[in-house]
């Protein structure tokens, strides 16, 4: 497992929806092996945007379903992003 | 009537079954997916070519092709193409690189067949003008007017004909306008494609231009952009660099979004109850472009070359070899995708290779996608009661390795 970048995040579901014991999964981004496609950001926009070099930028807690956010660890033509469930 | 391109030769330029586009199959008729079925279904890996493999007797060029000097095997699951894509070291788009300073002006003496480190450098000065969140600028500065300017050209005859009128002119008048060319050069432009001196001999004017006066457009950030090297030094792209990078955009970025533009008309005109629901409830157009490149890809095959000897679900691969993925059978195959032959818009959200993947996944997928949703609500919006014209004769697909629909000829109002 590549190491997750724990820098530029931002918020993004206001806690309060956020239930209680958490979403129970996990996402972490490899932002050195990010190449900025773009794509995990059309998959699940709550949850993975970019800066302005295109490199990802991870809200924290993410903002989208868990079937979202696989889907856009899957797209990721770079592999840089993993799920985990709790 | 004024119209913004000269039509006649955007005909012969974008005819697929005509000579300019015949050395990638061009005279292809037939569906290939019962042949990949049945291939995908005996094994992920077949030695041989794709077309070969597929029936096809006559020699066909396109990514990988001929390369009669080496061993070829074609890849057919999505599974081994998605391995393939992950694994760049093993399979690389090119056998020996790029060189830019040195070797000869081409398409493929560009980004695209760098590997590493190299390639990355080079892709991510180019990938911030490219990402989801510039969709607008594009949409602002070149698609918009184009597609208005394109409708406005035949919207009070009552009559069209859209693959070429309108398919293959939105990508290379928006591709080219990014590049600083005027409307009355954009033809120009695509033909030089095949001669890259004339074609750089065309942008010299700009760059120079640029360098004096930068302007809110793609060639400008290319002029301004600065690469590292290796020692950590900053410099501007020297000219040899920008061409490379102006030759590969301009080539990758007009042919294909018209291909798949007509497919995706070809797929609605076709399906008059689906036409009418998009035409009710746009959120559907993103549903049909995700459908639309997987069920039909224009592009259904790029290459890797193997850079060591390999064993890929049980198939020995030497290095050296040429390895074609089959994106048009990976994107049917029935391992991913319930009834993959069906065009469903329903279902869920599953990436496909239609823009490829790994390092050198499409760099203009989102501008693609842009264009494709700007021309098909406008379209949707100008014309209404659009429908094919029921005295002309159908639309087919054709072509092998560049498929697209043949003339859309259709009648509105
Ligand atoms: C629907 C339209 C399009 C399709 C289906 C498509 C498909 C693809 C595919 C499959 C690849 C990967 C090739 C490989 O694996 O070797 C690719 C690469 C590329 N595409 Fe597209 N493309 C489209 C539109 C565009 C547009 C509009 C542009 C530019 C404005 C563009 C620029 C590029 C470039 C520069 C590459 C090479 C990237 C690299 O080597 O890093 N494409 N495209
Ligand atoms: S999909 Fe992967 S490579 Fe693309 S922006 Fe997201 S993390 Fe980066």
């Amino acid at each position: 497992m590549p190491s997750a970048s724990t820098g530029s995040r931002r918020p993004s579901l206001p806690s309060s929806l956020v239930p209680e014991g958490g979403l129970g999964f996990r996402v972490e981004v490899d932002r050195e092996l990010c190449m900025g496609s773009g794509l995990c950001t059309t998959y699940a926009p709550g949850t993975f945007s970019q800066d302005q070099h295109a490199k990802v930028i991870l809200a924290d807690p993410p903002g989208d379903t868990i079937d979202a956010v696989r889907t856009a660890a899957e797209a990721c033509p770079m592999s840089a992003i993993h799920v985990e469930t709790d | 009537m004024s119209r913004l391109l000269d039509i006649d030769r955007v005909r012969e330029l974008f005819d697929l079954e005509g000579s300019y586009l015949a050395a990638s199959g061009g005279s292809y008729q037939d569906d290939p997916n019962p042949a990949w079925h049945a291939l995908r279904s005996e094994a992920a890996i077949h030695p041989g070519t794709v077309h070969e493999l597929s029936g096809l007797s006559t020699p066909a060029s396109f990514h990988g092709l001929p390369e009669p000097d080496r061993q070829h095997f074609s890849a057919f699951t999505f599974a081994a193409c998605d391995a393939v894509y992950r694994d760049p070291e093993t399979f690389a788009s090119s056998p020996d690189g790029a060189d830019i300073m040195g070797g000869e002006a081409a398409i493929t003496n560009s980004m695209l067949s760098m590997g590493g480190v190299q390639h990355r450098r080079y892709r991510s000065l180019v990938q911030t003008s490219f990402t989801p969140a510039k969709a607008e600028w594009w949409i602002r500065n070149w698609i918009e007017e184009t597609v208005d300017l394109l409708i406005d050209s035949f919207a009070s005859d009552g009559r069209a004909e859209l693959n070429v009128d309108f398919c293959a002119a939105i990508p290379v008048l928006t591709i080219t306008g990014s590049f600083g060319f005027p409307v009355e050069q954009a033809l120009d432009v695509r033909q030089a494609l095949h001669t890259p001196l004339e074609l750089i001999e065309m942008l010299m004017p700009i760059v120079a231009a640029r360098r004096e006066q930068p302007q809110d457009d793609l060639i400008s950030m290319l002029v301004e952009a600065e690469i590292t090297d290796e020692a950590g030094a900053t410099q501007r792209l020297s000219d040899p660099e920008i061409y490379s990078f102006a030759l590969l955009l301009l080539a990758a970025g007009s042919g294909t979004t018209w291909k798949q533009m007509g497919i995706i008309l070809n797929i609605l005109l076709s399906r008059p109850e689906l036409l009418d629901a998009v035409c009710n409830d746009r959120s559907l157009i993103k549903p049909v472009i995700d459908e639309a490149v997987r069920w039909l890809p224009t592009d259904p095959m790029f290459s890797r070359w193997v850079m060591k000897d390999v064993e890929l679900f049980g198939t020995q691969i030497p290095a050296g070899s040429v390895l074609h993925l089959c994106l048009g059978a990976a994107n049917r195959d029935p391992e991913r995708w319930e009834r993959p032959d069906e065009f469903d818009i329903t279902r869920p959200p599953k990436p496909t290779l239609a823009f490829g993947g790994g390092p050198h996944i499409c760099l203009g997928m989102h501008v693609a996608r842009a264009e494709l949703t700007v021309g098909l609500n406008a379209l949707l919006d100008r014309l209404p009661n659009l429908r094919l014209d029921p005295d002309q004769p159908a639309s087919r697909f054709v072509g092998f390795y560049e498929r697209g629909s043949t003339a859309l000829p259709v009648r509105f109002g």
